[in-house]
């Protein structure tokens, strides 16, 4: 009896996900053997086996955009783990008053990663921008600097502005992996002696493996799909210097139009990813989910 | 017997009453916030449309010009598109050329229209006999400079004679000092946009007369190319910042911040230069020369949807808004009506939009059939050449070589 | 005693000087959209430019709302955010009441399901969405949106809450049902009471889910009458005319709503975080 019910209440959304998820990326992985060109729709869709993918593989943008989705993603992780990091131990001290912090922090969080977007990219303005502003004043630079328009600092800003946008969720999950620690194991440390070096790697970082594994993976997976952020501020410019696979494949679907060549390049997306996301279900959340 | 009869009036009824509740409902994109608000010309005409066709339901939509025509082939593909779309007057061959667009030739000449409508503007939206779009709006672009900063460095200009490339780099020199520099450009696109009538200025062309071959990067088309490109890298009369000028707001905004001194380009900045600042004092002069003199034919024009089910009512309106008696609409933004007659319509009395209207017989048309594609690709070699100090040669080959890819793809040479 | 005493407060002022710090640096992007919002043309044009509004005034966020029509897409937004909440809780309590209460072969297989669509690229499924929704007449309505942010929120939802029914002891359920209820009353007298915080906490993950995003709103939506808010503001960017404060204006008024649901609901979301994603 309960297990007929049980089924009967997960089926809808069985169903749902199947015909939503599953379908379309059938839908996906069928359409990337294809000629499937919205433009040229009227002369057919032939099978064209494996071509779209040795075209992917051989094309040197796609290649661009793999290793620039690499270090997007490394330099994302590093980012926003450490400041993430840094944050939730300076409110994790018991001091008086830390609290209010912790709901200011949280901001970036909350704006939308479109709005995050332009909101950067104002500050980044090569003439009115706040930045170049201070850099000037500061005598950084002689004269304002186009800082999305040089492939360098484009490459920098993008992850600046996506660090600042995503770090509170790293900070909360160590925020709250901190809370677990017993304080009288800090006490009894520095009763023993121990300098606040010796006490953060022989007692806070012990604790707090298990979040950062999390925190690295979750953010990795995130960072290497996301897409708004960079869309908005440089569309993958300037010539390709931030193009990431996301931003280059919605071009080929959505700029050019050709959805059998856009959809092998997001089968090898997946492939890509498959990897961190098997380790991530298999090692940490199996576990958990027993 | 008599039940059929029933049934018979009975249906006859129904359609008679379906025919009078049923209006025929036609969509439309504008860009440019020309159907904003209901003061607006574009606007009232189309009340007056309704009003003379009560059976026509005319519906406008605002529509981003970025990313429209993207916008409008996905639509098209999607079966959602608009009816009638407003489209720059570059765009409608390629459009045409994928289907997305009716080719309009029996409306057009069953009307007249095109005995009326600037043949060049015509033109530009033709591709093998087929006309994909109705010309509205015509500009062409021209110099346009902040008469303050020439004053303050006592250069005297002609509001007739064009300069030549020479006479301009030492005007642009002269005027590049402290904060301010002399020029300014659009990035990437933009700057391909911006080069072209350098291009034909010098003799060059960007495709061949039969729209098949790549020729810009022809001798001609290599020298303009350089001297475009070194105005930024070599003579350093255009500020650094203007590698990340993406739209034309922000060149407006850096020409009336007081960084640039001249910037080229069409009639429709003069409405928002007026507004952001009145004070500002302007002055528009000719187009740059070299050889001849070219200017970017731009402005915009309307095209059915193929997809259209009620391209009838779609081509009326558009009859209707390109009728003389209509000029005023696009007046009313600034801007200046695709039309032979238009000129001397004593609806102008602005001076400065006259300096534009005197560039119109220089020009150039720069649609083909991916049009779009190679100001994309010609953006990206400018980016080559200015950012990553690539040279010039070798990035325009580069750009002509794969312009000719796609046009080989979509032509299937 | 003296000493630590002393230390304490070292250290109190070397927490808040840094803490304060580093709260402003992290704040500057959304200070500055702030000011300039308040800013009228001519002071955002001004080279070099100024950090303070020298004549501060809302008429940006009046021009917003009314000249760039902030008003009808954020109506658009929050319709479409709504719906999908609504759908998603629901199909969310069902799955996940029942993936908490009831042992089920393949069960973990399901979970793990579950989790893994949270982990593909949206851009990949956007694709055959389009395809999907163009064959059945989807694109362009809102109705498309919602099933699309309804699939990406579904999984989260289910996660969330079959976190927090598991919370709530068997027992009090076991205990009104020997009373003599139904399980669905049980249900509705027992869990969704006490579970009232996880569903708020679910809801307004769901909600903020679909305010927030962009890529699909972009590519699904065509005509300017169902445009979401997000879009509408990227979309102002045009190639023509640039108003950064009326545009950063746009910008507080996007993400005011969020703000302040954040801000109430502070202690859930990191609760719900670290159920949902931490915790398991």
């Amino acid at each position: 009896m309960n297990k007929h019910m049980g089924f009967f209440l997960v089926s809808p959304t069985i169903a749902v996900m199947i015909l939503v998820i599953v379908v379309p990326l059938v839908i996906g992985f069928v359409m990337s053997f294809f000629n499937y060109n919205l433009l040229t729709l009227h002369r057919g869709t032939p099978f064209i086996g494996l071509s779209n993918y040795t075209r992917a593989l051989r094309d040197s943008n796609f290649w661009m955009a793999f290793w620039n989705t690499l270090w997007w993603t490394l330099s994302n992780v590093g980012g926003q783990v450490l400041l993430g990091l840094g944050i939730a131990l300076l409110v994790n001290q018991r001091v008086k008053g830390v609290g209010i912090y912790k709901a200011l922090i949280l901001i970036p969080w909350a704006v939308p990663s479109a709005v995050a977007a332009l909101a950067w990219m104002w500050l980044l303005h090569p003439e009115f921008g706040f930045v170049n502003d201070v850099a000037v004043r500061l005598g950084l630079i002689g004269e304002p600097f186009p800082w999305l328009g040089r492939p360098l600092s484009a490459q920098v800003w993008v992850v600046i502005a996506r660090v600042w946008k995503e770090f509170p969720l790293s900070a909360l999950i160590f925020h709250a992996a901190l809370q677990t620690i017993p304080y009288d194991l800090y006490e009894a440390a520095e009763v023993d002696g121990a300098g606040s070096w010796k006490r953060f790697w022989n007692i806070t970082i012990p604790y707090l493996r298990a979040s950062i594994v999390v925190a690295i993976t979750l953010i990795t997976i995130w960072t290497f799909n996301s897409f708004n952020m960079i869309w908005v501020m440089t569309r993958g410019g300037p010539r390709g210097a931030t193009e990431i696979l996301a931003t280059s494949i919605y071009k080929t679907a959505f700029q050019r139009y050709n959805f059998g060549f856009a959809s092998s390049q997001s089968i090898l997306m997946v492939a890509f990813l498959a990897v961190v996301v098997f380790l991530y279900l298999y090692k940490v959340e199996g576990k958990r989910i027993d | 017997m008599s039940l059929k009869r029933i049934l018979l009036i009975s249906i006859v009824i129904l359609a008679l009453f379906a025919a009078l509740g049923a209006k025929t409902v036609v969509t439309m994109w504008v860009y440019d916030e020309m159907a904003a608000s209901e003061e607006m010309e574009l606007v009232q005409a189309q009340k007056e449309f309704m009003r003379l066709n009560p059976d026509i339901e005319l519906r406008i939509e605002n529509m981003p010009h970025r990313g429209l025509m993207e916008k409008f082939i996905t639509a098209s593909l999607a079966g959602v598109a608009p009816d009638i779309i407003h489209v720059a007057t570059t765009w409608a061959v390629e459009l045409g050329a994928i289907g997305t667009l009716l080719p309009l030739n029996d409306y057009i000449h069953e009307s007249g229209k095109d005995e009326v409508i600037i043949p060049g503007a015509l033109e530009s939206s033709t591709f093998g006999g087929n006309i994909y779009a109705l010309p509205w709006i015509s500009d062409a672009t021209a110099l346009i400079i902040n008469k303050t900063a020439f004053e303050e460095v006592g250069i005297e200009y002609s509001r007739e004679e064009a300069l030549t490339w020479d006479e301009f780099l030492e005007v642009a020199e002269k005027l590049t000092h402290g904060d301010q520099y002399g020029f300014g450009i659009r990035s990437g696109r933009g700057a391909s946009y911006g080069w072209f009538p350098w291009l034909v200025a010098n003799e060059g062309r960007i495709f061949s007369e039969d729209g098949t071959q790549v020729l810009f990067n022809s001798p001609e088309g290599k020298e303009a190319f350089r001297f475009y490109a070194e105005l930024y890298t070599e003579h350093d009369v255009i500020p650094p910042g203007a590698i990340a000028y993406d739209t034309w707001g922000d060149l407006r905004n850096s020409f009336l911040g007081g960084r640039v001194a001249m910037y080229i380009a069409g009639d429709w900045e003069i409405l928002p230069l007026r507004e952001a600042n009145p004070d500002f004092e302007i002055d528009v002069i000719p187009h740059p020369m070299q050889v001849r003199r070219a200017s970017s034919l731009g402005g915009s024009s309307l095209g059915v949807w193929s997809g259209s089910e009620v391209q009838e009512a779609a081509w009326a309106w558009l009859d209707f808004l390109t009728d003389a008696e209509r000029m005023g609409v696009a007046f009313s933004y600034g801007r200046f009506p695709a039309r032979v007659d238009a000129a001397d319509s004593g609806y102008i009395d602005d001076p400065l939009i006259l300096q534009f209207l005197k560039e119109l017989p220089y020009g150039i048309n720069h649609a083909g059939l991916v049009g779009d594609y190679s100001r994309t690709v010609l953006g990206d070699a400018f980016t080559a050449v200015m950012v990553y100090g690539e040279d010039p040669d070798r990035a325009l080959d580069r750009a002509a070589e794969t312009v000719q890819e796609a046009l080989d793809e979509v032509l299937d040479q | 005693m003296f000493s630590s005493r002393k230390k304490r407060i070292k250290r109190a002022v070397f927490v808040h000087t840094s803490l304060i710090i580093l709260a402003f640096v992290i704040l500057l992007p959304v200070i500055w959209m702030v000011l300039t919002s308040l800013k009228p043309t001519v002071e955002t044009l001004r080279f070099p430019p100024r950090f303070m509004p020298e004549n501060p005034s809302f008429q940006n966020y009046l021009a917003a709302w009314r000249n760039m029509r902030l008003g009808t897409y954020f109506i658009n937004s929050l319709y479409v955010a709504l719906m999908t909440t609504l759908v998603a809780v629901f199909f969310g309590c069902m799955g996940g009441y029942a993936l908490a209460r009831f042992r089920m072969k393949g069960e973990k297989l399901y979970l793990m399901f579950i989790l893994a669509t949270r982990m593909f690229p949206a851009v990949v499924f956007l694709i055959p969405f389009f395809i999907v929704m163009r064959n059945l007449r989807l694109i362009d309505t809102f109705s498309g949106l919602i099933v699309s942010y309804t699939v990406f929120s579904l999984p989260f939802s289910i996660w969330l809450l079959r976190g927090f029914f598991r919370n709530i002891p068997t027992e009090l359920e076991e205990a009104a049902r020997i009373d003599g209820c139904t399980r669905l009353r049980a249900f509705t007298k027992i869990i969704l009471p006490l579970s009232a915080p996880g569903i708020a906490a679910t809801a307004v993950f769901c909600f903020i889910m679909a305010w927030n995003e962009f890529m699909f709103a972009n590519t699904l939506i065509m005509s300017d009458a169902k445009r979401m808010l997000t879009v509408a503001l990227v979309a102002s960017i045009d190639d023509f005319v640039v108003r950064w404060n009326e545009l950063m204006a746009g910008g507080m008024i996007t993400t005011v709503p969020v703000i302040v649901f954040y801000i109430f609901m502070q202690k859930y979301i990191t609760g719900g975080l670290t159920e949902g994603s931490v915790k398991g």
